[in-house]
């Protein structure tokens, strides 16, 4: 097992696994640079062999930046392992090739779908409810999940090798990103009433106006998440809600 | 015109700076526009504003996700590039400061943003050609790979330095003109007209939302917790 000055090492590095991001070989230089501290201290003195796993590691790489993790400290176990001869020296390649595209969809799906939604509508109504706060709320959930990822996933990995893949299974990340989606779609509802009540809030005469405001926030939410639903774009979106409204202003209101 | 351009450099090199978290390093989404505006804006003297940039900004690019290959907007040099045209315009329109300059922003924010999207290219432009040059990147790490992970590092960490300077540079190319601009185009209008349009927004916005997180059955969640949010928080207000 590395040392805990190597671990955190890899944790830190595993924050620039996109820095050298391309087309071509996505996070691959990336995933080497993360994995060249546990590496060195692997092979120690011996030059050729701390090389050659180098080399291994400098090679395509696609997964989602957090679920890197998991993967990076499966591929130091079984580094680990064949220099012991517990394995081959090449297991370590194979499943980082098995496991990026799935661990991509997985962490694309739960992180960015699910997660950000989330932080975002939540961070958004907190802007609403309590002003500055808000960004400090966004951040605050969101980084729970991204930080236990990176750190929890690191460690699985190291200690579990291949069996990390269990682990994430265990996670059920596919379900909990639906769970979270119904969340946010909850949330949202909240946003939309707190801010329809807070542009329009209601008289003593009584709240038909805010209830009315309240109705159309809703009905225009749907058409709009339609609209995206079809496949307009945010640039068309915004164009045709906006464009009407600021021309009727300077024509109208002026 | 020498306050809106110390203004367009000082958003230009933040931004840059916070670009970097979107893809390069840490990936903590202080690259997103709920942190970046506000932080534009505080850098600017006027946090209250960016606040309310970067809260409808954060909605209306929500879905737009960093799928496989795809390079979506880029959202942080957006967020720091309407804040800017806010907080020039305003400042050049004599607005309240705080939030008691808000109507005045509802008035703008929806304009500046049509104003930057064009803008937008320009930011995706840039990171297509960060990617393609970092792509030598690892053509020379390959070569390099003989002087250890040290190696390997430096040239990973390049990568990075490639995304600061190619979106400072970017956001240097968009904002001197658009800032400067807004100061002097937001002036010629009233401030009234454009509130509606500020709620249109805020509306494009939740759909955004809404879209991001559908499932087969979100949209009647949505729904019940719009209602009973809406009756509770009506009640507690009468």
């Amino acid at each position: 097992m590395i040392s805990g000055k190597s671990f955190i090492k890899v944790f830190f590095g595993s924050f620039f696994i996109q820095s050298s991001w391309s087309f071509e070989k996505m996070q691959g230089l990336g995933f080497a640079s993360a994995i060249a501290p546990a590496i060195k201290e692997i092979y120690g003195a011996d030059e050729r062999l701390k090389k050659g796993a180098l080399k291994r590691h400098l090679a395509f790489y696609n997964a989602h930046p957090y679920m890197a993790s998991p993967v990076l400290g499966a591929a130091i176990n079984m580094e680990e392992k064949a220099l012991r001869g517990d394995g081959p020296k090449e297991a370590s390649s194979k499943f980082k090739s098995l496991v990026m595209g799935p661990y991509g969809a997985i962490g694309d799906a739960f992180f960015w779908g699910a997660v950000r939604p989330l932080a975002s509508i939540a961070g958004v109504l907190a802007v609403v409810l309590w002003g500055m706060w808000g960004p400090l709320v966004f951040l605050a959930l969101y980084n729970v999940f991204h930080l236990l990822m990176r750190w929890y996933g690191l460690k699985k990995g190291l200690v579990l090798g291949d069996g990390v893949v269990a682990f994430i299974k265990s996670l059920d990340l596919p379900r909990w990103a639906v769970r979270l989606k119904y969340l946010s779609a909850a949330l949202l509802g909240v946003l939309c009433a707190a801010t329809a009540v807070s542009v329009l809030p209601p008289s003593g005469n009584g709240a038909a106006k805010t209830a009315l405001a309240i109705a159309a926030s809703i009905a225009a939410t749907v058409v709009s998440g339609y609209a995206f639903k079809k496949g307009a774009t945010i640039q068309a979106l915004a164009s045709i809600v906006l464009i009407p409204l600021i021309l009727y202003g300077i024509i109208f209101q002026t | 015109m020498s306050a809106a351009l110390n203004g367009a450099i000082l958003v230009s090199v933040a931004g840059g700076v916070l670009s970097l978290d979107r893809t390069a390093a840490f990936q903590v989404m202080v690259s997103r526009p709920i942190v970046t505006a506000p932080v534009i804006g505080w850098l600017l003297g006027h946090p209250e504003w960016g606040l309310v940039a970067g809260a409808a900004l954060e909605l209306l690019l929500i879905g737009d996700l960093p799928v496989g290959r795809y390079v979506p907007v880029h959202e942080t040099s957006l967020a720091a590039l309407v804040t800017g045209m806010v907080v020039a315009a305003l400042e050049a329109m004599g607005a309240s400061d705080g939030y008691a300059g808000l109507r005045s922003e509802m008035t703008v924010l929806p304009l500046a943003i049509l104003m930057a999207f064009p803008a937008s290219r320009v930011f995706q432009k840039a990171d297509i050609i960060t990617r393609k040059m970092n792509a030598r990147l690892f053509e020379t790490a390959a070569v390099s790979v003989e002087g250890g992970g040290a190696a390997l590092i430096r040239n990973n960490l390049k990568g990075a330095a490639f995304f600061l300077v190619t979106n400072t540079v970017a956001l240097l190319l968009t904002a001197v003109p658009l800032m400067l601009g807004a100061s002097y185009f937001f002036t010629r209008f009233a401030l009234r007209p454009f509130t509606a349009a500020f709620a249109g927004l805020l509306l494009a916005g939740a759909g955004a939302a809404a879209w991001s997180v559908t499932t087969d059955k979100s949209a009647y969640v949505f729904g019940v917790s719009a209602a009973a949010a809406g009756a509770l928080l009506t009640w507690l207000a009468l």
